[in-house]
C-alpha cells in the first residue's frame, strides 16, 4: 500500500514532464491520472459509508514529509479525483494542440493531491505554494493558443493571474510565521501538534490559509479571477484554488455538474 | 531587541505591500515581508544558542536548531521563483502600461471589461 500510495504521489508530476518528452502519451496520462486518483481515493474508503483504515506515512526521518491519508482526505480525494476526470474528458480534444495546458493540469492535480494528503505543516505550505504557481500559469495561458486573444484580454488575464499569486503569496507569509510559532511551542510541525500551539500561532495560521482560500478577506481575489478571467477553464479551476478549504468536499462535484452542460470551453 | 526589529521588517513589508501604489514596488515589498519572515525563523532557531548546528562529539556548546533552518530553505527558493514568475508579468504588463500604477492598469481594463462580458 505505502508503494503504491508513493507512486500516486510522484506520478502526475512524472508524467507532466514526459508528456513534453512524449506527446502521444498527453490524452491518456490525464486521463489515467484522474481515474486513478479515483480508483485510489475508492480504494482507501473514500465513498460514503465505507471504512478503512488511515494510513501515516513518514518519509526521511523525524522532521521529514509526513503523508496521512484518513476518512476526511480520501472524500476529498475523491471529489478532487472526479473534478479532474470531468476536465479531462471534457478538454479531451484541446490536449493535442496544448500540451502546455495538460502538463499544467497534471502538475495542478499532483500538487493539489499531495496538499489533501499532506499531514505536516511545512508540506502543506511547499504543495499550496505549487498549486498556486500552477493555477497561475493556466490563469495567465487562456486562450494564447487558439490566437483570439486581443492585446488586451491577454492583459487582463495577466492582471488577475498576478494578483491572485500575489495575495496567494503574501497570505502564505502569514502562514509560514503561524508555522514556526507552532514550532516553537510544540517542538513538532505535524499537523497534530496545532491542538497544542499558542493562540497566536492558530491565528496566524488561519489567516493566512482562509485568505489564500478567499473565505476571511470575502471578495479579496477570488470574484474578479472568476469573472474577468473569461476562460471557462476558470470554472474548472475554482475547485482547485481553494483546495483544503473546502466546507464540504462534495461542493467540488456540485460544482463541476453546475458547470457541465455549458458549452465549449473558448 | 533583534526580535523587534524582525517584526518591525515584516510589519514594514506588509504596509508596503498595503499601500504602495507602484507594482514593483508592491513587489519590492513583498520581498522585504518575506526577509522578515525569513529572519523570524533564524532568530527562533538561534534561541538555544547560536553555534552552527554541526555536532562535533568534544564539543559542548549552545548549538542552533538546524530544523527551522533546514525549512526556510525551502521558503527562500520558493519566495524567489514566485518573484521571478511575477516579474515576468510585470514586465509584460509594462509594456502597455509603463508607469505600472494599480489604479491606471485596473482603470484601464476595467474600461474595457464591459465587452469581455458580452461578446460570448
Amino acid at each position: 500500500m505505502t508503494e503504491l500510495t508513493l507512486v500516486w504521489v510522484a506520478l502526475p508530476f512524472l508524467l507532466a514532464f514526459t508528456t513534453y518528452l512524449m506527446p502521444a502519451l498527453t490524452r491518456p496520462s490525464l486521463l489515467g491520472m484522474a481515474a486513478l486518483t479515483v480508483v485510489y481515493a475508492v480504494q482507501q474508503g473514500g465513498l460514503p459509508g465505507t471504512t478503512a483504515a488511515p494510513l501515516e506515512l513518514q518519509l526521511l526521518d523525524h522532521f521529514g514529509v509526513t503523508l496521512r491519508i484518513d476518512a476526511n482526505g480520501t472524500a476529498m480525494l475523491l471529489a478532487h479525483g472526479l473534478v479532474r476526470l470531468g476536465v479531462a474528458l471534457y478538454l479531451d480534444r484541446r490536449f493535442a494542440g496544448s500540451r502546455f495546458l495538460a502538463m499544467q493540469l497534471l502538475i495542478v492535480h499532483g500538487s493539489a493531491n499531495a496538499v489533501i494528503i499532506s499531514a505536516d505543516l511545512i508540506s502543506v505550505y511547499v504543495s499550496l505554494e505549487v498549486l498556486s504557481i500552477g493555477v497561475f500559469l493556466l490563469l495567465t495561458y487562456g486562450r494564447r493558443a487558439e490566437g483570439q486573444s486581443t492585446v488586451e484580454k491577454r492583459e487582463r488575464q495577466l492582471w488577475v493571474g498576478l494578483r491572485y499569486l500575489f495575495m496567494s503569496n503574501v497570505a502564505m507569509l502569514f502562514y509560514l510565521m503561524g508555522a514556526i510559532l507552532v514550532y516553537v511551542r510544540t517542538g513538532s510541525l505535524a499537523m497534530s501538534s496545532l491542538a497544542m500551539a499558542d493562540p497566536t500561532a492558530l491565528a496566524l495560521i488561519a489567516v493566512g490559509l482562509l485568505a489564500k482560500g478567499a473565505i476571511f478577506v470575502a471578495g479579496l481575489w477570488l470574484p474578479l479571477t472568476i469573472m474577468l478571467l473569461r476562460i471557462r477553464l476558470s470554472r474548472r479551476c475554482s475547485a482547485v484554488l481553494r483546495p483544503k478549504q473546502e466546507p464540504w468536499p462534495w461542493c467540488a462535484a456540485v460544482r463541476l455538474r453546475q458547470s457541465w452542460p455549458r458549452g465549449c470551453p473558448t | 531587541m533583534l526580535n523587534a526589529a524582525v517584526i518591525l521588517t515584516i510589519f514594514l513589508g506588509f504596509w508596503g505591500v498595503v499601500v504602495k501604489r507602484n507594482l514593483i514596488m508592491k513587489i519590492l515589498s513583498m520581498d522585504v515581508m518575506s526577509t522578515g519572515v525569513i529572519a523570524f525563523f533564524v532568530i527562533w532557531a538561534a534561541r538555544s544558542g547560536v553555534f552552527t548546528p554541526i555536532y562535533k562529539p568534544w564539543r559542548e556548546l549552545d548549538y542552533a536548531d538546524p530544523v527551522p533552518q533546514g525549512i526556510i530553505l525551502t521558503a527562500i527558493v520558493i519566495g524567489l521563483s514566485v518573484q521571478a514568475l511575477m516579474l515576468v508579468g510585470v514586465m509584460k504588463l509594462s509594456r502597455n502600461h509603463p508607469t505600472l500604477e494599480v489604479e491606471s492598469i485596473e482603470q484601464a481594463l476595467a474600461s474595457g471589461a464591459r465587452s469581455t462580458f458580452t461578446d460570448d
